[in-house]
């Protein structure tokens, strides 16, 4: 009654379409994935004051502001670091909060080779800032401050750079002045 | 629909919609997350992957009732709104992250977008290639079929016509009832 062979073309249009709905669903899964994996790496990477030295050295009456931070990616994505920014901040007591009057000095930097943080994985980043800033000794009680650090970093995701995010991090602590 | 198949065509049908629905959510959800992958078909493909689906689909069922194409495009519809769903909401699905409350009107939004232009566009798709494809495939001793059939059809209405005018000259009553006004006599 038809004609078979233009019935067969019908057919073989609905096989093929399917096939391509087959392949699409596996692109909209590798997409979902691909976007949970940032989605991970941008809620779970963190960074952390480990260590806040200041040295003064008496022959040159500088001081020297030594910060380490510990960036964790526990994500499955590289991130690269390439920018990091704190204020330092002295009181000479826990009294007084986040006065910024008490401001110090202002850092910036990346520490070159220390910038790419693998997947799963933690690494430190060196920030060294030398000041010659006598607003510090007005916070010094007894060879120590109550030193204030605040500040962020800027990373991008290594697969795609597009994604960034800032983070932010902060130590608040009695601080030894080393006399060097 | 009464040609022999191992699958009904209501299975047919389904898995056609759903077919179409799943390429239209793939092309979107490349769209909206275009930063995200490396591959990306560009803002049109917006509108052209439904046309293109809901063109395939009218030629899927161009045997079918035209009831049964408007039922193939809303679940097109539906199933591409279910894709674009799981693409954005997929790292709470896959227990990865959280969202803020401001993402999920982005969602609404993405959701919305997707039925407007999906369905009216996939519809109009379908409508033109159901047509074209019984034009098209149509046997020319099928039409000639279907022609000698309505001619006999509206033969045998003016029989009855010119049956019921003789009849009515004549006062006796008819043997069956045209309509209500016969009923009450």
């Amino acid at each position: 009654m038809l004609d078979k062979n233009k019935y067969g073309i019908v057919d073989i249009i609905g096989v093929t379409f399917v096939v391509v709905a087959i392949i699409s669903a596996g692109g909209i899964y590798y997409t979902a994935s691909t976007y949970s994996d940032i989605s991970n790496t941008l809620t779970s990477a963190s960074v952390g004051v480990t260590e806040f030295n200041i040295t003064h050295y008496e022959d040159t009456g500088t001081y020297e502001f030594l910060t380490t931070l510990m960036i964790n990616n526990p994500s499955n994505l590289d991130i690269n670091i390439y920018s990091v920014e704190f204020n330092i901040y002295a009181y000479p007591s826990e009294s007084f909060g986040l006065d910024l009057s008490h401001y110090i000095a202002t850092g910036r930097g990346i520490q070159a080779g220390n910038s790419t943080i693998s997947k799963e994985s933690t690494s430190y980043i060196y920030q060294r800032l030398t000041t010659t800033s006598n607003s510090i000794e007005d916070n010094i009680i007894n060879g120590a401050t109550f030193a204030g650090l605040s500040g962020f970093i800027l990373y991008e995701i290594v697969d795609y750079p597009e994604v960034t995010k800032k983070v932010y991090f902060g130590y608040w602590n009695w601080v030894t002045i080393h006399e060097s | 629909m009464s040609r022999d198949s191992y699958i009904p065509w209501k299975i047919k049908l389904i898995i056609w919609s759903i077919s179409g629905g799943i390429i239209v959510a793939f092309f979107i959800g490349m769209n909206i997350m275009s930063w995200a992958t490396s591959f990306n078909p560009g803002g049109t493909m917006i509108f052209i992957s439904p046309l293109v689906c809901g063109f395939i689909l009218g030629i899927l069922t161009w045997e079918f009732e035209i009831s049964h194409t408007v039922f193939g495009t809303i679940l097109l519809t539906i199933t591409a709104t279910i894709g674009i769903i799981f693409v954005l909401l997929s790292p709470k699905i896959f227990g990865v992250a959280e969202f803020i409350e401001g993402y999920y009107l982005y969602v609404i939004q993405n959701i919305i977008l997707t039925v407007v232009l999906t369905f009216p566009v996939s519809l109009l798709g379908a409508i033109v290639g159901k047509f074209l494809t019984g034009t098209a495939i149509l046997s020319p001793q099928l039409k000639a079929e279907r022609a000698f059939i309505r001619a006999e059809t509206e033969q045998w209405y003016q029989m009855l016509e010119e049956y019921i005018e003789a009849k009515e000259a004549s006062g006796a009553p008819l043997p069956f009832r045209r309509n209500e006004e016969d009923a009450e006599k």
